[in-house]
């Protein structure tokens, strides 16, 4: 390995271990902390009042006016007692001892196993006024007296923090947790079985005869593969949701929220992942498997079963591991079809960000309870494939049948139902992007101000979405594809398996985990990335590494070490060797997969929403956001939402066409 | 254009990949314009040994000298030398025009410069009208024409092939071998060539190097390795060869394992009794009546083959290879001459390593 490569390779691999490895290290070492707790004490009119919606680990025993107990699990027990207005004495079952005992906006004190620090807030006065509050403070025995103002608020924090897997106990023991991780077991399974069920035969059908609209057909379930998200579940909201299109006129009492509604609409968010994985395999198999097989005596339906599902079970089962992955993982469905539905996903989005009774330290917790989930099913990947080889070499083309007229019909039955339901969000987003849109409902009144507003004030996030999603495919395709070269081409012991291990990592960290793994690590300076343009380009860099080196590698191993070895031969040294020869070839291998890279980054969510702070809000955020403001104007985002297809179905179209025309 | 080839040779080359040892110790010279071929069966070292000449693979011993000098250390880009790939290597990306005139653009040529040499090179190899068609439009043939193109185009002073004929059909394979060996002597390189093919190598090679699991069994001549095989494996990897077991018993005398005796003059003259097997060219043996000959058999197995017939004659349970115009049945008793017998101490290894053309 010469010089120029090997410093590459270790600089990508410093690079990936802080940008992959470092935030998840953070989300463990914040799940497995445990914060002392808070409480604060309300002071009004004379009385003193323990506030019962800022309690962590803390509980009152006694609250009365002048006297608090509060007692921690750990059996620490402290004492607030009001001597008279502005004056209260603090006392615990450890003697407290004042650390910083000056008089000004706060103070601490200590005790053997604590560290509290107090902070006092004073309400608005009638003018809004507000007033700086200050303390005075005084040692008394063991005790703390202090000053303060009549009229506060006093929040006690324990800043002293354990290592506990008390944080776990608590998310496993709240029945919110509980329910939400079964909510989403139950989504994820219920939803990539339904969508197998209707995926997998219909991609056999497709594979294995000819049909008016084949291609058509294949064509359209691609598109609906990178169809955003959110889009479906807001659109089939819009339709039979309690005041929906369809369930107000035709009357009905059920309606689309719940988790069925939530399982419809995954369902058809991750069909085309299975269908065109399937399609892949089942194409794939050498028909003279088949053949042989028959010429052996087996008659079809026994050749099916024992020749043909065992060749084409990897890729069906890599295509339902990825669908599930998606299901799991999405952010934007059960959030706009019920609200009150809790998922993994919600749940953990809500304990990072909720700016009252949220807890970072159990958030981190049920994220790590989502990677080890997401690590459970991947583990079942694997072990259903063990043994079994990827590598199926046709030698021949299948021979399309044409269908009896029985499985026409089936056919275009099938294929017409699913993709009908598959479009049903984009018909509906576009017929609304030319209504008119009146307090949060969609009136029947065609306009096309919804795309004036958007062309005229609202192109700021076009812009972001587009230069995120650029920049970030850019560097896909520089540092990507060269780390997929290294991987190849110039395997070294330790460092490029490492590399390799690492930039894989991504691969399993649904996207919500991601984004709180980048707030935790940079948050703070020098690493001061959180809200940035660039913490959204390198999350989608990040999280598109793995697909991209994949594709990377891919496109390399059709690309014969000789030429690089010929290019050698005539006096090109490697890095040029690199540039002139082999990234040219591995582009044009990797074409479709640099665009998928674009369509994923414009498309995403699940960290978007957490990683995003205005004004860089790109096109999926404002999309989401006012999917999910009750009252909000869709108007103008639905008319995004369209630009946003457009944005994703062109490249879609252009590399789709592009493939045909080679293959002809 | 005048001689400018160079010699080249190793000294005690070695190469090793981790506990393999894919080449052992080796001294070769190929004397300068010469056209010297490595051939041997699948994993006997050949293109590992070409690809340490171009400086693809660092020798674990020993060095590489071009010209008396030591070239071990340079690197690939640095040797100057041109390599012709079994799969062509051209790049798809690139128009023909652009594959040849790489080596011209890495070395800063002027473009005009570029333009007129590529235009002559490309008319060396009459593939003038395929300048900017992509390597993918073209056959095999024409391809290998134009990897042969980019790779003269920078005046190499040694041409190094790794079975570039391996992927044509038969017919191609011939007429481009002489291509290629009438543009060597043109040019006046000194070329390398490997390949599998045994009857490749006795038509277009200066001198051959049979070569076996990592080792160099005889260098010499097409005539010498064919007709003087150093060993049994030489005699059996080269050309047709019939065997027969047994022992030499005296000087002029073998016998069989069956025990029949036969006598005449062999190659080497017998002097100890060590050697236990006779080998002679199915062509050089003749055909007599039963009562006539050094030994007696039954023809088992006719192949007509068009220019000669080729019989499988039994001798003591043994069968040799005999090939000559005679029309015989089978069941025939035949008597054998072996006017050009030779001896080795051993068998040729059990299974003749066949590769497909």
């Amino acid at each position: 390995m010469t010089g120029s490569w090997r410093f590459f390779s270790v600089t990508c691999l410093i690079g990936a271990l802080l940008l992959v490895v470092v935030p998840q290290l953070w989300i463990v070492a914040t799940a497995f902390q445990q914060d002392g707790g808070a409480f604060t004490l309300r002071f009004r009119g004379g009385q003193m009042q323990v506030e019962t919606a800022d309690l962590v680990r803390f509980q009152p025993t006694l609250d009365t006016p002048t006297e608090a107990h509060l007692v921690r699990p750990d059996g620490f027990v402290i004492t607030a007692t009001q001597v008279e207005p502005g004056q209260t004495r603090i006392a615990a079952s450890e003697p407290l001892t004042l650390t910083v005992p000056a008089a000004g906006t706060r103070f601490a004190f200590e005790s053997p196993s604590t560290r509290f620090r107090v902070e006092q807030s004073v309400p608005l006065d009638i003018f809004g006024n507000q007033s700086t509050p200050v303390f005075k403070t005084r040692q008394d025995g063991e005790e703390i007296i202090l000053l303060h103002e009549e009229r506060s608020f006093l929040r006690l924090h324990d800043r002293v923090t354990s290592l506990s897997f008390s944080n776990f106990r608590e998310f496993l023991s709240r029945s919110t947790y509980l329910e939400a991780i079964k909510n989403s077991l139950i989504v994820t399974l219920v939803a990539t079985f339904l969508a197998s069920v209707i995926a997998v035969p219909l991609a056999w059908l497709v594979a294995r005869f000819t049909f008016r609209g084949r291609a058509v057909v294949i064509a359209l379930i691609t598109m609906a593969s990178v169809t955003p998200p959110f889009l479906g579940a807001y659109a089939w909201r819009m339709l039979f949701g309690s005041t929906g299109l369809v369930t107000s006129a035709l009357g009905l009492n059920w309606t689309i929220l719940g988790i069925h509604g939530v399982i419809w609409v995954i369902m058809w968010l991750v069909y085309p992942l299975i269908f065109l994985m399937s399609l892949d395999s089942f194409t794939g198999v050498d028909p003279t498997l088949r053949e042989s097989a028959m010429s052996l005596g087996a008659k079809p339906r026994k050749s099916f079963w024992s020749v043909e599902v065992p060749t084409c079970l990897p890729g069906i089962v890599t295509g339902l591991y990825m669908a599930s992955m998606q299901a799991f993982s999405d952010f934007g469905t059960p959030f706009i079809i019920s609200l009150d539905l809790v998922m993994l996903p919600k749940l953990v989005y809500a304990e990072f960000l909720n700016e009252t009774g949220g807890n970072t330290s159990v958030a981190s917790t049920g994220a790590l309870l989502m990677v080890m989930i997401a690590m459970a099913f991947l583990g079942v990947q694997r072990l259903i494939l063990a043994g079994r080889s990827f590598a199926s070499v046709t030698a021949r083309k299948q021979v399309l049948q044409t269908p009896e007229c029985r499985t026409a019909i089936l056919i275009y039955a099938l294929a017409g139902t699913v993709i009908g339901l598959a479009f049903t969000p984009h018909v509906v987003i576009i017929i609304t992007s030319f209504l008119e849109w009146r307090v949060g409902t969609v009136t029947s009144i065609p306009t096309l101000q919804n795309y004036v507003e958007l062309f005229t004030s609202r192109m700021g996030a076009v812009f972001v979405s587009l230069s995120t999603a650029t920049t970030a495919t850019f560097l896909c395709l520089t540092i990507g594809l060269a780390i997929a070269y290294v991987i190849v081409r110039k395997g070294t012991r330790v460092v490029t398996p490492a590399l390799n291990g690492v930039v894989m990592i991504p691969y399993i960290i649904p996207g919500t985990v991601f984004a709180i793994g980048f707030i935790l690590a940079f948050n703070q300076p020098p690493l001061l990335l959180t809200g940035t343009w660039f913490i959204l380009v390198l999350s989608y860099f990040i999280r598109m590494l793995p697909f991209t080196v994949k594709t990377g590698e891919a496109a390399l191993y059709q690309i014969h070490p000789a030429v690089e070895d010929a290019a050698m031969s005539l006096g090109a040294k490697p890095a040029r060797v690199f540039v002139q020869i082999v990234a040219p070839m591995m582009l044009s291998g990797a074409v479709t997969g640099m665009t998928l890279v674009f369509l994923r980054s414009v498309t995403e969510l699940s960290s978007t929403i957490l990683l995003y702070r205005p004004p860089w809000t790109p096109m999926s955020a404002v999309i989401f956001q006012n999917t999910v403001s009750p009252g909000a104007n869709f108007g103008y985002a639905a008319a995004m939402s369209v630009l946003m297809m457009v944005i994703l179905y062109v490249p879609l179209a252009f590399i789709t066409l592009k493939r045909r025309s080679a293959l002809q | 254009m005048t001689a400018r080839g160079i010699e080249v040779s190793t000294q005690g080359l070695k190469i090793d990949f981790g506990d393999f040892t894919a080449l052992h110790p080796t001294d070769l010279t190929v004397r300068q314009g010469e056209l010297f071929t490595l051939l041997g069966p699948s994993g006997c070292g050949k293109t590992t040994l070409l690809r340490c000449l171009a400086g693809f693979l660092k020798p674990s011993r020993g060095s590489v000298s071009f010209d008396g000098k030591d070239v071990s250390s340079l690197d690939p880009w640095d040797r100057g030398i041109g390599f012709v790939f079994q799969n062509y290597a051209l790049w798809p990306t690139k128009t023909i025009f652009r594959n040849v005139a790489y080596g011209l653009e890495v070395r800063k040529t002027p473009k005009d410069e570029i333009e007129r040499r590529v235009a002559e090179t490309l008319d060396l190899v009459e593939l003038t009208r395929a300048r900017d068609q992509y390597p993918g439009e073209l056959s095999g043939g024409m391809q290998q024409r134009a990897a042969l193109a980019r790779a003269i185009i920078i005046d190499p002073p040694l041409l190094l092939f790794d079975e570039p004929l391996s992927n044509l059909d038969a017919k191609l394979r011939v007429k481009l071998r002489h291509d290629i060996r009438a543009l060597q002597s043109r040019l006046g390189l000194t070329a390398i060539y490997v390949t599998h093919d045994q009857e490749e190598a006795l038509d277009i090679s200066d001198r051959i190097a049979v070569m076996r699991q990592g080792e160099v069994c005889q260098v010499g001549t097409p005539r010498e390795v064919y007709e003087a095989p150093q060993n049994a494996f030489v005699a059996d990897f080269v050309g047709k060869a019939s065997f027969l077991r047994g022992k030499s018993v005296a000087p002029g005398t073998f016998r069989l394992t069956g025990g029949a005796e036969i006598r005449g003059t062999f190659y080497p003259e017998t002097t100890e009794s060590n050697a236990e097997c006779l080998f002679a060219r199915p062509e050089t043996i003749e055909i007599t009546t039963p009562d006539d000959g050094q030994m007696f058999g039954t023809v088992a197995d006719v192949s007509y083959l068009g220019p000669v017939t080729r019989y499988e004659v039994e001798v003591e349970e043994q069968r040799i290879l005999v090939e000559t115009r005679e029309t015989l049945e089978v069941g025939s008793e035949v008597g054998l001459r072996l006017p050009d017998m030779q001896m080795f101490d051993s068998e040729p290894p059990a299974q003749k390593q066949e590769e497909p053309a």
